[in-house]
Parts: C-alpha cells; sequence; structure tokens
C-alpha cells in the first residue's frame, strides 16, 4: 500500500520511461550501453501486490520498459516505491540507499557496476 | 524465476579459496611452524581452519540476512552503526594493503630467485625491486581492464593449483619416507616465528608456542569470507553456508600437508625470514626443475589471488565513495571498462608504496602477520555481530542460522579475540602490534571525526 501523496506505480511507470528517453538524449550514456543486453526487474514490494517492473536493455538500446516481469531477468533491483522513484529521477544516490539496506542488488558485480555508472553520468 | 546465470556450488567454494591460494601463505605458514614446532605444524593449521569454519557459520548467518555486495560493512552498520562500520571497512582496506604488498614483495623475490636460478639472460640480473614494480603495476592494467578469473577459469585454476599443491605433497612424504627423514623435522618448538624476520630473538614454544602458531595460521585461510558478497549472484543462498567450509577443509589439507612436508626437508630455522620458503623447498626436494614448477604454482597463486584482491578492495573503496564516507573523486568509473579507476588507481599508488617499502626493509613478516591480526579482529566483530542482532532483531528472517544457539558465535567472538592478541605478543616483532594500532587508530578517527566533514562538504 502506498501513502497519500507518495509515489503512485503509475508515476514510476513515467519515470522509467522519462528515463529512458533522457538515456538515450545523452550521447555517453548510448556509448555505455553499447553491446549490453540486460533485463532488468524492478520490484517495489510496497506497491499493491509487490509489483514489477522491466527495463530491457537489447544491444545498446533501452527498448522498453514495462510493468511486468520479463524472462529471463539478469538484475534485480527492489526497493520501495519511493526509493526506486527517487533513484530513477536522480534524487537518491542508490550507493546509499544500498549501505542502508533499503535497496537490493541482485546480479553480477560488473552490472551492478555499469548500471551505477549510467546513473551517475546522467544526474551527478 | 531466478537469474540467468547463477553462481553454483563449485564456482563459490573457488572463490572462497582463491585469496588464500597466495604466494605470501608460505612465509606465514613457516611463520606458524616455527612457533608451534615443526612436528605440530599441521596440528595449528588444523585448529585455525576449524576456528575459520566456525567463523565461516557466523559469515553464512549474516550474508543470509543481508545478501548484497556490502558484506561485513552492511551487516556491522545494522548491529552497531555507521562509525565502526566505517571503522572496519578501513581496516579491511588497510588489511588489503597489507596483504597485497606482501604478496607483490613474495612473488617478485620468487620471480628473481627462479630466473637467477635459471640464469635466463637479462631476466637473471633484475633486481627485486623492479619485480615489484613488473608484478604490481601489471595487476593494476588488467584490473583496469576489467579482466576477471572469474566462473570457469577460476574454478579451473582454483581446483588446478589443489591438485597441484597436494601432488607435490605426496610426493615429498613419499620423498621423506624413501630418505628416512622425520616428518615435521623434529622440531617440536623453535619459536622464531616472524621475529627471524624482523631479527628478534627466539621465544615461544609449548602451549605458548601452539597457540600462536595457531593465531599466524590464520593468515593460510585469508579472505575465505571475500566470497560473501558473492550472495548477490547467488539465487539459492544456502548454497554459500556450504561453500566457505568446504573451501577451508580443503585448504587445511593442502596447507597441513604441504608446511609438514616444507619443513620435513628444510629445517625451519633455515626458512624463516626466506620470502620463498616453498622455492627452498622445492630446490631441496627435486633440484631446479622443483624449483621452477613450484615457481609456476606461485605465479598462479598471485595471478588469481592479486587480481581477485585488487579488485574486491577497489571496490570496496569505490563504493565507500559512492555513499560519501571518502572522498567522491574516488567514486569514478571507466567508461569503457566500467572498472573504477580512480579507487584502483589509489590502491595501486599505496600498493607499490607500501611493497617497495617491504622489498627494501625485508619487514615483509610484519605485514603479513598485521593481516593476520586484522583478520582476527574481523572474525571477532562478525561473531559479535550475530550475538547482537540475535538479541536485537530476533524475528529477522535468517534463511542460514549458525548451529548450537549462541553458543557458536560466543566461542568464535572469544578465540578470535584471544589470538589477536596473540599475534601481537613476542616473538612477533614489536612492529605488527604498533602498526595495527595506528591502522586501527586512523580508521577510528576518520570514521569519528572525516566522515562527518565530508558529508557535510558534499551538501
Amino acid at each position: 500500500m502506498t501513502s497519500p501523496g507518495a509515489t503512485t506505480p503509475e508515476e514510476l511507470g513515467k519515470i522509467l520511461e522519462d528515463f529512458r528517453e533522457k538515456a538515450h538524449a545523452n550521447k555517453i550514456v548510448l556509448k555505455m550501453l553499447k553491446e549490453w543486453t540486460r533485463n532488468i526487474h524492478l520490484t517495489a514490494p510496497d506497491a499493491a501486490g509487490g509489483r514489477t517492473w522491466t527495463i530491457v536493455v537489447d544491444n545498446g538500446l533501452i527498448t522498453r520498459v514495462v510493468p511486468e516481469a520479463v524472462e529471463p531477468r539478469d538484475i534485480h533491483i527492489q526497493a520501495s516505491l519511493e526509493s526506486l522513484a527517487g533513484i530513477f529521477r536522480g534524487q537518491l544516490n542508490p550507493a546509499k540507499e544500498f549501505a542502508k539496506g533499503s535497496l537490493k542488488f541482485t546480479g553480477s558485480s560488473k552490472d551492478e557496476m555499469r548500471l551505477d555508472a549510467i546513473i551517475q553520468y546522467l544526474w551527478e | 524465476m531466478g537469474l540467468r546465470r547463477s553462481l553454483r556450488l563449485r564456482t563459490l567454494v573457488a572463490a572462497s579459496a582463491g585469496l588464500a591460494l597466495a604466494s605470501s601463505v608460505y612465509p606465514a605458514a613457516v611463520s606458524a611452524a616455527a612457533a608451534s614446532g615443526g612436528r605440530l605444524v599441521w596440528a595449528a593449521i588444523a585448529v585455525a581452519g576449524l576456528f575459520c569454519v566456525m567463523a565461516s557459520a557466523n559469515f553464512a548467518e549474516l550474508s543470509s540476512m543481508y545478501p548484497t555486495a556490502g558484506g561485513v560493512q552492511v551487516y556491522v552498520r545494522h548491529a552497531f552503526g555507521e562509525r565502526l562500520a566505517v571503522t572496519v571497512s578501513l581496516l579491511y582496506v588497510f588489511l588489503a594493503w597489507a596483504a597485497g604488498a606482501a604478496e607483490a614483495f613474495v612473488f617478485a623475490s620468487v620471480l628473481e630467485k627462479v630466473f637467477a636460478t635459471t640464469r635466463i639472460p637479462v631476466l637473471s640480473v633484475i633486481p627485486v625491486e623492479i619485480w615489484v614494480l613488473a608484478v604490481i603495476t601489471f595487476f593494476f592494467v588488467i584490473n583496469l581492464r576489467g579482466v576477471e578469473t572469474a566462473g570457469r577459469t577460476q574454478d579451473i585454476l582454483t581446483y588446478l593449483m589443489f591438485f597441484l599443491v597436494l601432488a607435490l605433497s605426496v610426493y615429498g612424504l613419499v620423498m621423506a619416507a624413501a630418505r628416512g627423514l622425520p616428518l615435521g623435522g623434529g622440531e617440536l618448538a623453535a619459536g622464531s616465528a616472524g621475529g627471524a624476520a624482523a631479527g628478534s630473538a627466539p621465544g615461544g614454544g609449548g602451549i605458548d608456542g601452539f597457540i600462536q602458531g595457531v593465531a599466524y595460521a590464520v593468515y593460510l585461510y585469508i579472505g575465505f569470507e571475500w566470497v560473501t558478497p558473492l550472495a548477490e549472484e547467488t539465487t539459492d543462498i544456502k548454497v554459500l553456508p556450504r561453500a566457505m567450509p568446504i573451501a577451508v577443509i580443503l585448504l587445511v589439507v593442502s596447507y597441513a600437508l604441504w608446511t609438514t612436508v616444507m619443513v620435513t626437508f628444510v629445517p625451519t630455522s633455515a626458512l624463516a625470514g626466506d620470502p620463498t620458503p616453498h622455492l627452498t623447498f622445492a630446490d631441496a626436494l627435486a633440484g631446479p626443475l622443483g624449483l621452477v614448477v613450484v615457481g609456476a604454482i606461485s605465479a598462479l597463486a598471485t595471478f588469481t589471488s592479486f587480481n581477485a584482491g585488487m579488485m574486491g578492495n577497489s571496490r570496496l573503496v569505490y563504493g565507500m565513495a559512492r555513499e560519501g564516507t571518502l572522498p567522491k573523486t574516488l567514486s569514478k568509473i571507466h567508461l569503457t571498462y566500467f572498472t573504477p579507476w580512480a579507487a584502483l588507481t589509489f590502491m595501486f599508488l599505496v600498493e607499490l608504496v607500501l611493497a617497495l617499502v617491504l622489498a627494501v626493509s625485508g619487514g615483509f613478516t610484519v605485514a603479513i602477520l598485521m593481516a593476520a591480526a586484522i583478520e582476527c579482529v574481523i572474525y571477532f566483530l562478525v561473531a559479535a555481530v550475530v550475538l547482537k542482532l540475535r538479541r536485537t532483531k530476533p524475528d529477522a528472517e535468517r534463511p542460514f542460522r549458525a548451529p548450537g544457539g549462541k553458543v557458536l558465535p560466543a566461542v568464535t567472538a572469544a578465540v578470535f579475540a584471544f589470538l589477536a592478541l596473540a599475534v601481537f605478543l613476542p616473538p612477533s616483532p614489536l612492529l605488527v602490534g604498533l602498526v595495527f594500532l595506528v591502522a586501527l587508530g586512523l580508521s577510528y578517527a576518520y570514521a569519528r571525526f572525516v566522515v562527518p566533514w565530508v558529508r557535510e562538504r558534499a551538501k
């Protein structure tokens, strides 16, 4: 359940779409995405029923963001709706959320580094 | 659905043993033999291994609660707050510097000795300082390019090393029997330990010497817990609690046999202070051919351990910089290789300076014993974290729970606190305790005074 005034699942969907556009508009980020193919699952356990979104990266482009789990999963990020929204809006530092224990990452450390580099480059 | 790529038991065992299969463990094994006595060194190594198996259960419980790449600093943060977590993380950085510098120096000494023996033109006259520079620069460059000995390659190299160490040990046992040599060289407690390298007087022996031998032998399992950050790359969290004890047991068997055979062929007193005792033994066992074969094993060992160590530690420094506890400059990532180049450069420069200091001073034993002491302190602290979290978060989900109720973590905490103290006592060089206190003091002072300032500045 989300509290009144907090991020809704629909809003998170829009934030992820904005993230996709912003990433594609940035030449350096496009270079970072080069030859990368991953299904990145984002799960917000606090959204009704624990909803999952998937950022589909196919051969260097974020081809789509879908409000469901697309298999197979390569990376799994679990955090509250608020944290996910903050991270993909560039308002929260994922490393700090991770250190606090409010974000869980499952996947290879190399993928973790690449994703963090993209987020750093876009927002910081 | 699980991850597309999920790590298996075989790979986790290899990753857990990877750091400990290093060239610098051989001088540490000689220190253990000198303290406990050649005939009892196998027992000192086995007892240290048993304690590490107990410690692994604590790590397994915590990594099942917090399966993150943050590892120990995340566990400590949840139990004792940020200040101690930062202190422990920085201690790990000091551990990496000490062990990394010792490893680089020992391996540089291996290269110097092998090439001097084989008399290869040019290579045979290169001094150890130049080899140190070459070794560390080589690992810096391949780390910068993100070359990993991961997955199947790491598996093959690790199990190959286990096989070679065991095969040579068995060959040594057979040869010792054929030559009528008494196992362990008949020395019950020479007690010269690390002191021989630093020029201090021999001491110890008896029960005291044995305990000190156990404390020194902790270095032989160094970094077995560094596999816990891989918890986030596995879908079955119960695999990790099995991987660590299996790795430690394989190391126990390998090192207990190897060290016993090593001191059977060459007296402990002759090996003490030698940065390459494994080559001296190989030479005594099989002449120049043996020396070249063991030199190759040493190269393999340094390749896997140094590479994994530098990579793991640069990521630790990077993570701390990202979350604001170290300067932000250290969080820069290479945009092609996705490696933390700033943190890597920082680690490279410090390790290079330290390794050159060790090469000039010959004080590599101090670095090895300090790393052993830091490991003991970390194992003590992790056991204390388990006890604290069981009290403060009794209902938290624990997919794996260390067996024996509170007894196992309590005993582990007591044992490692005691062993940490034992590392500092004579015949260990006085410098070990002093350097450790400086490292601890700096880590705490940084966490207490500098971190709030860095955070304030970042705002």
